[in-house]
């Protein structure tokens, strides 16, 4: 179909050649290529949870007021020669607000609907994540090397990774895998009368492999398979569970194993302008947690610098195997969670985006709005859990290049 | 069953991988600009992940990496 390279022309082979090495073209598979000029980014987002409904609420549920969070983020892009950059990042999240404690049911003899009780006082914490990411590209190779560290009042997680793309040599397809490790401690912040265990920690490794691969002119798709094994203590130290009458702390089981299948397509129409962004994942696990997550976008960016990305995310989750929002009688395996985080239900995200290019700044604005319920759930749910979440998030940001 | 779904696929990742050895370098004007990023905006994206992390069931899916938080 295409002309043969022994046929073209001088003055088209050397075109060719040019566009073989602008970033853009050359990597259109690849996670990117050196950047020509160093970058550095500021974003800040305000994070707001819906108040629980007092309908919802147990009458001694103390503060309905959820989480609410600052979050700072800082990104320095530097490219050190033609083959290495560093990418450097800092973010700062500031957070007040009380979390779901536990769910009850209305009557003590465990009829009736759940009801929440929050965690009383409020919740002040603040977390620190300095990450740091280096990227070689060779010839056919990109190798990226990265390490984290994330503390907060009562949690410290260490991480680290490394992943590796290979292109083909026609640059239509390109491989990638990788290998993450995290180590996490958690050391909860202790409260009179309430049981809660100290010092705990849990591992993380996870693995992935995917392919990249240019269809056409306007299209481009990648799919990507992971597996993500967590073994350690999974519970969360901070809620507890409703026991035929009792109140046990939250117990799950000592490990996890994800499997991820992700695919993500962009097409570009020229009648539009724009280009059309399809994600879905499929997610499971051996908790028996199922999802389907499907984000469908458009992004447009005019020739005089404005951009604008608009899109919606659909997704629907079910429930994991020992979860129940309260339990009327002790199970036998002593696993317990009535954490909503594990629950059926769906949800929606709606987010816009906009921002504009002037010289070497560019300003950003967004925003997004999270909605949940059981009714958005793939599946048919019986029993919602009270305390499922509906937040906003506003982002202002800029970007500066050297 | 089993050969003749080899010989389907075999055609198809043939036909798909030829497909994509036409478009030629000149022509991926299109696929590089800006719009056809795997992501509108990395910092937003990434605090994004980070939320659904946080705050769904389940995680993971487009590569590997990250520690947790103690996120409730």
């Amino acid at each position: 179909m295409g002309l043969k390279r022994s046929g073209l022309s001088p003055a088209l082979a050397a075109l060719t050649t040019a566009a073989m090495t602008l970033p853009g073209i050359s990597t259109i598979v690849k996670a990117g290529a050196v950047a020509n000029e160093p970058k550095l980014s500021l974003q800040y987002t305000r994070y707001d949870e819906d108040s629980i409904p007092s309908g919802d609420a147990a009458p001694e549920a103390g503060d309905r007021d959820r989480y609410e969070i600052d979050v700072a983020q800082i990104e320095f892009l530097y490219p050190i020669n033609g083959q290495w950059q560093l990418t450097g990042g800092f973010v700062y999240d500031d957070m007040s607000g009380s979390s779901p404690w536990f769910v009850r049911p209305t009557n003590a003899d465990g009829t009736g609907d759940p009801l929440v009780v929050m965690s009383g006082a409020t919740i002040d914490d603040t977390r620190y994540d300095f990450s740091l990411k280096a990227d070689y590209f060779g010839e056919k190779f990109t190798i990226s090397p990265s390490i984290g560290y994330s503390t907060e009042k009562d949690y410290k997680a260490v991480s680290g990774g490394v992943e590796v793309e290979y292109e083909s040599p026609n640059k239509a397809t390109s491989v990638r895998g990788g290998v993450a490790v995290s180590f996490d401690e958690i050391d909860p912040t202790q409260l009179a009368g309430v049981t809660r265990v100290n010092n705990e920690d849990k591992d993380n490794f996870s693995i992935f492999g995917g392919l990249t691969q240019v269809i056409n002119k306007y299209t481009v798709i990648q799919t990507t398979l992971g597996v993500s094994h967590f073994d350690g203590f999974l519970s969360d130290p901070y809620k507890q569970v409703w026991v035929a009458g009792s109140i046990l702390p939250d117990s799950r089981p000592g490990d996890r194993t994800q499997y991820t299948w992700a695919t993500r397509l962009r097409r570009y129409s020229e009648l539009l302008g724009s280009a059309l962004h399809v994600d879905y994942r499929f997610y499971y696990d051996d908790w028996d947690v199922r999802s389907h997550t499907l984000d469908l976008g458009l992004h447009k960016v005019t020739e005089s610098g404005w951009a604008l990305d608009t899109s919606i995310r659909y997704y629907s989750q079910t429930q994991a195997d020992f979860y129940e929002p309260f339990y009327r009688q002790a199970r036998a395996d002593g696993e317990y969670s009535s954490d909503y985080r594990l629950s059926p239900y769906g949800s929606f995200v709606f987010r816009l985006g906009l921002s504009e290019s002037i010289g070497e700044w560019t300003v950003k604005v967004a925003a997004e709005r999270y909605i949940s319920d059981k009714s958005y759930s793939v599946q048919s749910v019986d029993v919602e859990n009270p305390a499922l979440l509906d937040y906003t998030a506003v982002t202002f940001g800029a970007d500066y290049s050297f | 069953m089993k050969k003749i779904g080899m010989v389907v696929l075999l055609i198809a990742g043939n036909y798909l991988l030829g497909a994509c050895s036409s478009v030629n370098p000149w022509e991926r004007g299109i696929l590089a600009k800006p719009e056809m990023a795997w992501t509108p905006d990395s910092l937003r994206w990434q605090l994004q992940e980070h939320i659904y992390f946080s705050k769904e069931g389940s995680s993971g899916g487009y590569g590997a990496g990250g520690g947790g938080c103690g996120c409730n």
